[in-house]
């Protein structure tokens, strides 16, 4: 499994190359990426979204214009794709107010891609089964980050899971639309559920092993 | 409802404070102004005025009087 980093933002995008095909989560613009894409000579795309945000999906339309791809997500997450109004890098913008390098920041955004709009190609509700390359996938959605975000499990031994869980850091439930509840309710224990030593692939940094303590004890947090 | 109402109702829904703190308020003056804030400040604003900022503008809004600088000069919104 490779990783790549959106330089702006920290976001992961994962991507696993294997007879032709290549499955990648999370696609942000990156040529690095195309080019490996090319080198392991794939030739068709599975494209699995974490969640709807800017920075888990702005290389959505741009890579599905160079290999053809399969879209797949939450409907939510479907739903503010076909929205060009949220697919901006306002998250971007939102974190360089009062920047020393607004300049920089400004001519960097104006080369990301703005108010694309795209439409998945499938989309489910709770949950999606698949086998890509002979591998069990399973989509399982755990809002509260924001309404259309999921989990990808991958044979069992690892899941993506975008801004659901990432190692340290709490899970932020405060931007519009997410919820505090849902999270709680709801992905919290599909959270606690998760194997001890399952590989997770966090939306943003390093993979890490899972623990419960993990999870931390407020429902929110990590070690 | 006047667009200065519609400006302050935005600010107020979002940080959750009184009308009388608004007038000098900047971005990270109080914790709810952060980062996270400002996008949700950002989407009450647009839904207020069936807007869509533009990204520049959206760093720019730096404090309250600054966004009705910004919404006066480029989206011709009066107050």
């Amino acid at each position: 499994m490779e990783r790549y980093v959106f330089p702006a933002l920290g976001s992961n995008m994962f991507l696993y190359c294997r007879g032709g095909e290549a499955l990648v989560i999370d696609p942000h613009v990156s040529e690095e990426a195309l080019q490996s894409l090319k080198n392991q000579g794939a030739k068709r795309l599975l494209v699995l979204l974490t969640h709807e945000h800017y920075d888990h999906t702005s290389g959505v339309t741009w890579l599905a214009e160079r290999l053809p791809s399969t879209v797949v997500c939450q409907r939510s997450a479907a739903e503010s794709l076909r929205r060009g109004r949220n697919n901006r890098p306002v998250i971007l913008a939102a974190k360089s107010v009062h920047h020393s390098g607004v300049g920089e920041i400004k001519a960097l955004m104006r080369a990301l891609p703005q108010g694309y709009v795209y439409e998945a190609d499938a989309v489910f509700d709770e949950e999606l089964r698949m086998t890509w390359q002979g591998i069990g996938i399973r989509l399982v959605h755990t809002p509260g980050h924001s309404p259309g975000s999921c989990c990808v499990e991958l044979g069992g031994e690892a899941i993506a899971t975008g801004d659901s869980l990432i190692y340290g850091t709490p899970v932020i439930t405060r931007f519009p639309d997410g919820s505090d509840r849902d999270f709680l309710e709801k992905t919290k224990p599909y959270l606690r559920g998760i194997r001890t030593g399952t590989w997770i692939l966090p939306g943003h940094g390093n993979p890490f092993r899972f623990r419960p303590a993990d999870l931390g004890e407020d429902g929110e947090g990590g070690p | 409802m006047s667009n200065l109402e519609k400006y302050n109702q935005a600010f107020m829904e979002t940080f959750g404070i009184p009308e009388a703190e608004l007038a000098g308020l900047q971005y990270q003056d109080i914790a709810e102004w952060d980062s996270v804030g400002h996008m949700t400040l950002v989407a009450a604003i647009e839904d207020a005025f069936d807007i869509m900022m533009e990204t520049d503008d959206i760093i720019d809004l730096s404090s309250y009087e600054k966004g009705k600088e910004l919404l006066s000069r480029s989206y011709e919104i009066a107050f």
